[in-house]
């Protein structure tokens, strides 16, 4: 527990610090609990089976209304600004994805931000990068070429992994990655 | 088999500028650095990346300062220190044996410091392409900024 966590909860007012009463945190550990009820009532849980089903426009009307971490806020904001729309619209749903399964850690962990950079046109590269290892999705103009991957540096104990988005279900994806970042 | 002794333990890839193909949101150097020109071409399923071997304290200064034919320096983005025993490193690893090679090319009058990563076509292509990039990237030492 220390300032930053307190001042980034949205339950707790940021000048409020650690100097709060037994009362005022007991105010506070209400509203958690409800804004934790509330957002998992809101929560889209995207499995392989969901992800074949849903069609892309409900994720992307969903997301628009997504509070993004704090590890992929600015990510997600920088590739609004820059990239084409057809790659926004591509790499969104994976992002949206990703934030739900990685906001559990934002205020317990300290990992680095989601990194956004753009190496070609039509090309959208989204990395996270670690002291040893990093995740990433390369998305391409060409849906089928996009591709992803976890690497490390030989110095840990991770999976080197890589493949094409089109053979890899969503869901899959995303639990290798949080596997990844959390053993 | 590459004579391990004939080379420094560290190299330079020039980055030609700082724009988004070569630098992220963050400012850090992407692995993209390592990545062949459009129009370069695999000889014997291999690409010629180019770099210079830092042979001695002056290979700094004589990458950075390197010009075009047209007076505009070459690497207005820096120049990657990359390390020679973690490239060997990288080349000992299951997923990239055989894909990395490294050598001498000196340019006779030129530049005596040149050389070449010799990267592996498949690799270089891809569904492996974003992940290879990335790992040589975890080889790179350091970024020299580049000359104001």
């Amino acid at each position: 527990m220390n300032n930053y966590l307190a001042s980034n909860n949205p339950a707790i007012p940021a000048n409020q610090g650690y100097l709060f009463s037994l009362h005022t945190y007991k105010s506070f550990s209400a509203q958690r609990k409800q804004i934790r009820q509330e957002e998992k009532r809101k929560t889209i849980v995207i499995n392989d089976q969901d992800f074949a089903a849903v069609d892309i426009h409900v994720i992307l009307e969903d997301v628009k209304n997504t509070r993004f971490n704090r590890f992929l806020a600015d990510a997600v904001q920088h590739m609004k600004e820059h990239a084409s729309n057809e790659l926004v619209q591509q790499a969104l749903p994976y992002l949206y994805a990703l934030n739900e399964k990685t906001t559990a850690y934002e205020t317990l962990l300290d990992f680095p931000p989601l990194s956004v950079s753009l190496p070609e046109d039509g090309e959208l590269l989204v990395e996270w990068n670690f002291e040893h290892f990093a995740i990433g999705i390369s998305f391409e103009t060409d849906p089928e070429q996009s591709n992803w991957y976890t690497v490390n540096d030989g110095t840990v104990k991770k999976t080197t992994q890589w493949g094409y988005l089109s053979s890899q279900a969503i869901g899959e994806l995303m639990n290798k990655f949080v596997a990844q970042i959390t053993e | 088999m590459i004579p391990e002794g004939n080379y420094p333990p560290t190299f330079l890839r020039g980055i030609p500028h700082k724009g988004p193909q070569y630098f992220d949101n963050q400012g850090d150097v992407l692995g993209y650095i390592f990545r062949p020109h459009d129009n370069d071409l695999p000889e014997a399923g291999v690409f010629k990346v180019s770099i210079n071997w830092e042979d001695d304290a002056t290979v700094e200064d004589f990458t950075l300062k390197a010009k075009k034919d047209d007076g505009n320096l070459h690497y207005n983005g820096g120049a990657a220190r990359v390390s020679l025993e973690k490239i060997n490193s990288m080349r000992q690893e299951p997923p990239y044996v055989g894909t990395v090679e490294y050598q001498r090319d000196a340019i006779r009058g030129v530049n005596e410091y040149h050389g070449n990563l010799l990267l592996n076509e498949d690799r270089v292509r891809g569904s492996s392409r974003a992940a290879f990039f990335r790992r040589l990237k975890f080889t790179v030492i350091d970024v020299i900024p580049p000359i104001e």
